[in-house]
């Protein structure tokens, strides 16, 4: 089990550094933002939403790969799900389940401290101000897209792959949702950002992680998360910055 | 369903906690907040009731718990009337008077929708997340209950933490009246029902301002 989890953790780190490394100077960006542009004729202020996210999912991709090559003996493909009435209704309640426990997340956060601001916040997330430059479809497909992958690599092949390892189902959901969390974290900018996507990748990873459990299939684990992701970024985010819409 | 009930039944409670916060309620216009409370709690209990791999749902009590059951009701809003009374004491304010409601007209409708909701709040709390917590999880019956009273109260958040504390100690009553009449869920939602209708149509006629 501490072979594999090594595993997912380094897996979890190489994806971010292909993703997050190469371009973390603004300088670096911008060069990266014309160069693209010039080259291709895509409008500059697509670069990143568009080149940023086919780089983190085929990054995500190969991760999963990877990590499915070191799987114990026993892993079996956690894609196939044959849905009944009662999977398809759990996968409903588990969705709105998110939900709630995130909106409560986000109550106790006001009523600790009243005045704070975290659609601003949430708005402020790089990734989330560059998928709002996009036109609507794309707007929600593509944080969509990132969510199924992230939830394919955390629960499908992580999860599963710590349960076929050894792992009871609790330290499987506590290990696999601790690396899907901190790799949520590092790509926030402010403390509140941190603590609000923090925050929603915990019940995250514990209504997806028992999902999976239970299922015994990620494709529920993924519908929640997509349909999350989604309607998150569009809802709970406001229009992109002027300055970053110019640049 | 491929796996042991108790990840099915913590999937359950977790999932169906907190059914009035699906969408922050400062999101939804106020004309239509009670509705949406209803329909969101309304929903999830259906939901919650269906996947929960055991319920207290539809089991019935003897006889003398329903007269139990309408008595609490008639009290609990005198209890929560009372804590607010002495939380502000404790504070040094002097009660000047009793807000019971804070709509001027309740409506034939809103009506309808309280009482929907607490028929919904008892399927989830006591029917389908106490009944998962002592039965499936196997936690002793004191914590089950308190486990229960402080998510019902908890649902209560945004009416401010008095509101909070309020609830829970209904929903203290509430589960201890399920467990007490063996686990029999039309015991505390008669309660529930009975306080509701109570402080909608009834008090507000005596308590004029």
């Amino acid at each position: 089990m501490t072979g594999f989890t090594i595993a997912v953790v380094l897996a979890t780190g190489l994806w971010l550094a292909v993703y997050r490394l190469p371009l973390r100077t603004p300088r670096a960006r911008q060069r990266f933002r014309l160069a693209v542009s010039a080259r291709t004729g895509l409008p500059s202020r697509y670069v990143f939403p568009v080149v940023g996210t086919l780089i983190y999912l085929g990054a995500g991709l190969l991760a999963a790969t990877g990590l499915i090559l070191v799987t114990p003996s026993g892993w079996h493909d956690p894609l196939r799900w044959h849905p009944d009435r009662p999977a398809i209704a759990l996968t409903l309640l588990a969705g709105l389940g998110a939900a709630a426990l995130t909106t409560f997340a986000m109550a106790i956060i006001y009523a600790v401290k009243p005045g704070v601001d975290i659609p601003g916040a949430v708005a402020e997330v790089r990734w989330i101000q560059e998928i709002l430059v996009l036109p609507k479809r794309l707007r929600w497909l593509v944080p969509m897209v990132s969510a199924a992958v992230e939830e394919f690599f955390f629960r499908g092949v992580a999860l599963t792959g710590l349960l076929a390892a050894g792992a009871s189902p609790w330290w499987a959901i506590a290990i696999s949702g601790a690396v899907f969390t901190t790799g949520q974290v590092v790509l926030t900018g402010t403390r509140l950002q941190a603590l609000v996507l923090g925050l929603s990748s915990i019940v995250l990873s514990v209504v997806g992680g028992l999902l999976v459990v239970d299922t015994g299939s990620v494709i529920p684990a993924i519908l929640v998360h997509a349909s999350f992701a989604g309607y998150y970024t569009n809802a709970g985010a406001r229009r992109p910055t002027a300055e970053y819409a110019r640049s | 369903m491929s796996t042991p009930t108790p990840f099915l039944s913590a999937l359950v409670v977790l999932s169906s906690a907190f059914p009035t916060q699906v969408l922050p309620v400062g999101s939804v216009p106020a004309r239509v907040r009670l509705l949406f409370v209803a329909g969101a709690a309304t929903v999830m209990a259906g939901l919650a009731w269906y996947v929960a791999p055991a319920t207290g749902v539809l089991r019935l009590p003897a006889i003398a718990w329903y007269g139990d059951g309408i008595l609490f009701g008639l009290g609990a809003p005198g209890i929560e009337v009372g804590l607010g009374a002495l939380w502000a004491r404790l504070r040094g304010s002097r009660v000047a008077r009793i807000a019971l409601h804070q709509q001027a007209s309740v409506t034939a409708l809103g009506v309808i929708a309280a009482v929907v909701t607490a028929i919904a709040e008892e399927v989830l709390f006591r029917g389908v997340g106490l009944h998962l917590l002592e039965t499936v999880l196997h936690w002793p019956a004191l914590a089950a209950v308190a486990m229960s009273a402080l998510v019902y109260g908890l649902n209560h958040l945004w009416f401010g933490g008095l509101t909070v504390a309020q609830k829970v100690v209904s929903g203290l009553g509430f589960g201890a009246l399920y467990d007490l009449s063996g686990h029999s869920l039309l015991v505390p939602l008669l309660a529930h029902v009975v306080q509701k209708l109570l402080v909608l149509l009834v008090l507000p006629q005596l308590v004029k301002p």
